[in-house]
């Protein structure tokens, strides 16, 4: 009778320990990617981790669309280490863990740890989200209401654009880490450093060098010197670290340089940053594309709007958008193209046709992009620019990047686009602002280039 | 002996009513009335139990549609059973009829109220009869690639009308008690959807009320920064 009651007991213990995950269900919207069981988990490198900040990660333009079943790369093949503090947390009914991250600045951000249980076995990220979640619980009690905290975090995840529905704390990008994949609480208080490229996506031609800058942080008393070096480089190229090292404490930038012969391999490369010290090696990763030392010739006509507004040729733009007035200035020269700004409801667009030939080897659009706007929100983009590719006929081919009220900021930011997909067509580079029907948003472009390499 | 064990699993028992009874009265609610939030964490319309209202709606600055198509979906074994099936008929186009108080709140949102198009009957059993928020973006999922129903157009809301006997939670909220309808959204491969989930009510005008309301909402207020 015992040994009954003791099976009784054990029994009821483990229903209570089950019952809730009898009742838990996993989630629908991008699931596949959330848990990595979509066709593109592969492209994730978790051998790789890449340093950023929350800020960083709400500055990325949110595709448009957002693929249900697909990776936007590079940002959703990467793992993402963030260094922050988690504000709230709490057990959604779709089982993840929800949790919210802030920044010293109070921008916010979202991190979901899945149950494993709603995790298909042949995710890759598996074992991490088991490990993810154990950390968590070791430390806290989620449950189905938001609870505060306020303790510093080092969350390793894998980023995903949510769609915005309310959630508490998104990004207005709708940023995530999803899933996690660690979790380090209180990192600070473990001798530790991070290390970052930028930029991380570098083009050299063959016979030429370009450079990089490669930066350590330290925290919780490291104090070592950092050794650096790179694997992973394409037939003739070399890679030249100033200063090879990092000195004790261990904080500061090298340069890196990618010097290419000329008859190096012409393609595009994942280059490792291999960092070493005090015990703790880091990697980071560089898109290194080598191209053929041919010629490069810029291809757009009036690219910084310079003809004015007598001769707008050979631009197709919506009426009163070419701009010399001091309100909008331009990034150089008189002019610029003005999109919107009426706060009303109304829509600019601007576009010039071209033909990439067919012997390119690179294709490189640039432009310089002024966004203000009186809209006060930081969550919902009631205006937007959109940058598009379309055919000769009109038909979008591709949609490069959309930017909104959320991407104001004071100055030109510019913005560069690889083209080389579109070579031997004819294609128009199209750019269109929409404003809703209060509250204005300025989208001024100015010095549009399409660098073509043969 | 027999005693201890029963003693034993009914304590187990009420111990998990216990437990997850705290876990459903502590819930949050985003600080807009009429929301609260949904199984992924998302914030979805209801139309509260008690059909209070807000006062008079505001713009948010979102999506509005421009014309709204109900394409019903009567879910759960109970739609079987004659006499409840009798009840489907008068749900098939809820905003059918110049009376009806939400048809003229859409017009005057500029919002066309198109003839319903098709509908669906899904006898799927629910065992336990429990259906949350994620049971029917599956279902809509399911639907949609099996094409049972149309594919969306740009202003399809699919209404699922569930049968008696079905427990409907949103979140951590419960068909009856917080809601007796809601509207959501979900984006799939089809693209974005508009659905509306409407638990059976036994009082008949009340079921179609409930209905009529949230369909209304869905187009007024698609995804949350609209009419509200």
């Amino acid at each position: 009778m015992q040994h009954f009651r003791r099976r009784c007991l054990l029994l009821a213990v483990l229903l209570l320990t089950i019952s809730p995950a009898l009742f838990a269900q996993c989630g629908v919207e991008r699931w596949s990617v959330k848990t990595g069981t979509d066709p593109d988990a592969g492209k994730v490198n978790l051998n790789s981790t890449t340093n950023t900040t929350i800020s960083s990660l709400r500055a990325v333009p949110a595709p448009s669309p957002i693929p249900s079943n697909n990776r936007v790369s590079p940002t959703e093949t990467t793992q993402w280490v963030i260094n922050a503090t988690l504000t709230e947390y709490k057990l959604e009914s779709d089982s993840d863990y929800h949790l919210v991250l802030s920044d010293a600045s109070g921008n916010t951000m979202i991190v979901e740890i899945p149950s494993p249980t709603c995790v298909g076995s042949g995710s890759p990220f598996f074992a991490g989200i088991q490990n993810a979640r154990a950390e968590f619980d070791a430390r806290f009690t989620a449950t189905t209401s938001f609870q505060t905290a306020n303790i510093p975090v080092q969350i390793k995840g894998v980023g995903m654009f949510d769609f915005l529905h309310g959630q508490t704390g998104v990004a207005p990008n709708g940023i995530e880490l999803h899933p996690v994949l660690d979790v380090i609480f209180n990192p600070g208080t473990q001798p530790a450093f991070t290390l970052s490229a930028s930029p991380t996506s570098v083009s050299v031609a063959q016979g030429s060098s370009k450079t990089t800058t490669v930066s350590t942080t330290v925290s919780g008393g490291f104090n070592s010197a950092i050794s650096l070096s790179a694997s992973g480089l394409p037939s003739g190229v070399t890679a030249t670290f100033s200063p090879a090292s990092i000195a004790a404490p261990g904080s500061g930038s090298s340069t890196l340089t990618f010097t290419a012969a000329s008859t190096a391999t012409a393609g595009t490369s994942t280059v490792t940053i291999n960092a070493s010290g005090g015990g703790i090696s880091h990697s980071t990763t560089i898109s290194l594309s080598v191209t053929s030392g041919g010629t490069t010739s810029q291809l757009l006509g009036n690219p910084g709007f310079e003809n004015g507004s007598a001769n707008t040729s050979p631009w197709t733009l919506t009426s009163g958008v070419i701009n010399n007035s001091s309100s909008e200035p331009p990034h150089s020269g008189g002019w610029d193209a003005w999109l919107d700004g009426y706060g009303t409801s109304h829509t600019d667009t601007a576009l010039q046709q071209v033909t990439i030939p067919a012997g390119a080897t690179a294709a490189t659009l640039s432009f310089f992009l002024h966004i203000d706007s009186a809209e006060t929100s930081t969550t919902t983009a009631f205006d937007s620019f959109t940058v598009q590719i379309r055919n000769s006929s009109g038909t979008v081919l591709s949609t490069l990047a959309t930017y909104s009220n959320l991407n104001k900021a004071s100055g030109y930011q510019q913005k560069t686009f690889n083209l080389l997909s579109f070579k031997g067509q004819t294609i128009q580079i199209f750019f269109k602002g929409v404003e809703d029907s209060t509250l204005q948003t300025s989208f001024v472009l100015d010095d549009v280039t399409l660098n073509v390499t043969q | 002996m027999k005693k201890f064990a029963i003693c034993t699993l009914l304590l187990c028992g009420l111990a998990t009513c216990v437990l997850q009874a705290q876990q459903t009265a502590a819930v949050d609610r985003p600080p807009e009335p009429n929301f609260v939030f949904d199984d992924d964490g998302g914030k979805a319309q209801i139309v509260p139990a008690d059909f209070s209202t807000v006062g008079p709606k505001m713009f948010h600055g979102g999506a509005v549609l421009a014309s709204a198509q109900q394409v019903s979906i009567f879910l759960g074994a109970g739609w079987g059973n004659q006499q409840v099936r009798s009840r489907e008929t008068p749900l098939l186009d809820i905003n059918a009829g110049s009376g009806n108080i939400h048809s003229a709140e859409l017009q005057g949102h500029n919002i066309k109220t198109l003839p319903a198009a098709t509908h669906l009957e899904d006898f799927t059993n629910f065992g336990s009869g429990r259906v949350n928020d994620l049971t029917i973006q599956r279902k809509l999922s399911d639907l949609l690639q099996s094409k049972a129903i149309p594919a969306p157009k740009a202003g399809t809301v699919y209404v699922f009308f569930l049968a008696p006997g079905i427990d409907s939670t949103l979140g951590a909220h419960k068909a009856g008690v917080d809601y007796v309808a809601y509207h959501n959204f979900v984006n799939l491969e089809a693209g974005e959807i508009h659905y509306v989930v409407v638990p059976f009510h036994s009082d008949a005008q009340r079921h179609t009320s409930a209905a009529a309301r949230a369909f209304a909402e869905s187009a007024m207020n698609p995804n949350g920064q609209g009419w509200f």
